[in-house]
C-alpha cells in the first residue's frame, strides 16, 4: 500500500485496536498487524501522537512482576474514528472517479 | 543479541536524544521484549524479531519531532533573504541616516556650548574685574605716596573694575538662569517632538 495512505490509516486502526478494550503495545501489533503491516518502531510514534492529541491516554500496570504500559482511548480518540468513518462516502467516490477515468478509455 | 545487548546498544544509539526521551523508548522496547519472551519466544528470538537494532534507532531518530524552527515560514524566510539581498542598499541608507542623526545631535551640541560660552565668558570678566579691582584698591595708597593724581586713578580704576566685575557677576546669573530654563526646555521639546516621535515611527513601523 501506498506509504503515505498507510500512514493515514494506521492511525486509526491503532484507535479501532483500542475502542473495545485498553491494550498495551505488543498487542496492538499483532491486532492491527493481521490487517495492516505495522512494527513497533512505526507504531510509537502513532502512539506518541494520539497521546499528544489526547486521543488515548496511557497508565502503566503491574504484569507478572514487571511494569506494563496501557493505552486507552479517549472520547476524543472515539469520535476521531467516527469522522473517519463519515469521511468513508467521500474516499469512496474519490475512487469511484479513479476508476471511472481508468474504465473510460 | 540478547535484551540487555539490544537495549545497551540502543541506548547508545540514541545518545542524542534527550535522556528522558530515549528512556521511554528503551522501556518501550524491553516491554516489547519481555512481552514477545512471554509468549514462549526465547530471549534471542524475541530480539531478533524486532529487527536490527540499528534500523530501529534510526527509524527513532528520524520520526523524532524536530525542534521548531521559528524561520520556518516561508514568508520570514523571504524577508531575511530581501533583506540579505538588500544589504548594500539598506545598509548605505542606514549608514546615512546614522551618519545624519551624528550631525544633528552635534549640531545641538555645537549650539550648547556657544550660548554657554556668554555666561562663561561674563565669568571670566567677572573674576578678571574682581582680581583688577582687588590689586588696583590695595595697590593705590602705595602709589599715591609716590604721585597721588596716579594713584587716585588707580583707585578709580579699580572702583571700575570692581562695578564692571558687579555687572558680569548680575549678567552671568541672569543669562545663566535663562539659559538653563532655555536648555532644559529645548531639550525637553527635543524628546518629546523628536525621539517619541522617532519612537512612534519605530513602534509602527515593528
Amino acid at each position: 500500500m501506498d506509504a503515505q495512505l498507510k500512514k493515514g490509516f494506521l492511525e486509526f486502526c491503532v484507535l479501532a485496536s483500542l475502542k473495545n478494550k485498553d491494550s498495551y503495545g505488543y498487542q496492538i501489533v499483532k491486532d492491527v498487524s493481521q490487517y495492516i503491516e505495522i512494527s513497533e518502531s512505526t507504531l510509537y510514534p502513532i502512539l506518541r501522537r494520539l497521546e499528544a492529541s489526547q486521543s488515548v491516554v496511557t497508565y502503566t500496570e503491574e504484569h507478572k512482576n514487571r511494569l506494563r504500559k496501557y493505552y486507552r482511548i479517549t472520547p476524543k480518540g472515539k469520535e476521531s474514528i467516527q469522522l473517519f468513518l463519515d469521511e468513508w462516502k467521500e474516499i469512496q467516490s474519490i475512487y469511484e472517479y479513479i476508476k471511472g477515468e481508468m474504465d473510460h478509455e | 543479541m540478547n535484551k540487555e545487548e539490544f537495549l545497551r546498544t540502543l541506548e547508545r544509539l540514541l545518545k542524542s536524544l534527550p535522556k528522558q526521551e530515549s528512556q521511554k523508548m528503551l522501556d518501550y522496547y524491553a516491554e516489547m521484549i519481555e512481552d514477545r519472551m512471554e509468549e514462549g519466544m526465547s530471549e534471542e528470538s524475541a530480539v531478533e524479531d524486532l529487527g536490527d537494532v540499528g534500523v530501529i534507532a534510526s527509524q527513532i531518530l528520524s520520526t523524532q519531532p524536530v525542534k521548531e524552527k521559528k524561520l520556518s515560514n516561508p514568508a520570514k524566510v523571504l524577508i531575511v533573504s530581501l533583506l540579505i539581498l538588500g544589504s548594500p542598499l539598506w545598509a548605505c541608507i542606514a549608514l546615512a541616516l546614522l551618519a545624519l542623526i551624528l550631525t544633528g545631535l552635534l549640531l545641538i551640541l555645537t549650539g550648547y556650548i556657544l550660548i554657554w560660552l556668554i555666561p562663561v565668558l561674563a565669568c571670566v570678566f567677572m573674576v578678571a574685574g574682581l582680581i583688577v579691582c582687588c590689586v588696583s584698591i590695595l595697590g593705590s595708597p602705595f602709589v599715591m605716596a609716590s604721585s597721588f593724581t596716579t594713584g587716585l586713578l588707580q583707585l578709580g580704576v579699580g572702583f571700575i573694575a570692581a562695578g564692571l566685575s558687579i555687572l558680569a557677576g548680575l549678567f552671568m546669573v541672569v543669562v545663566s538662569r535663562f539659559f538653563v530654563r532655555m536648555t532644559v526646555g529645548f531639550s525637553h521639546w527635543l524628546k518629546v517632538h523628536v525621539f517619541c516621535r522617532m519612537k512612534e515611527v519605530h513602534l509602527w513601523q515593528s
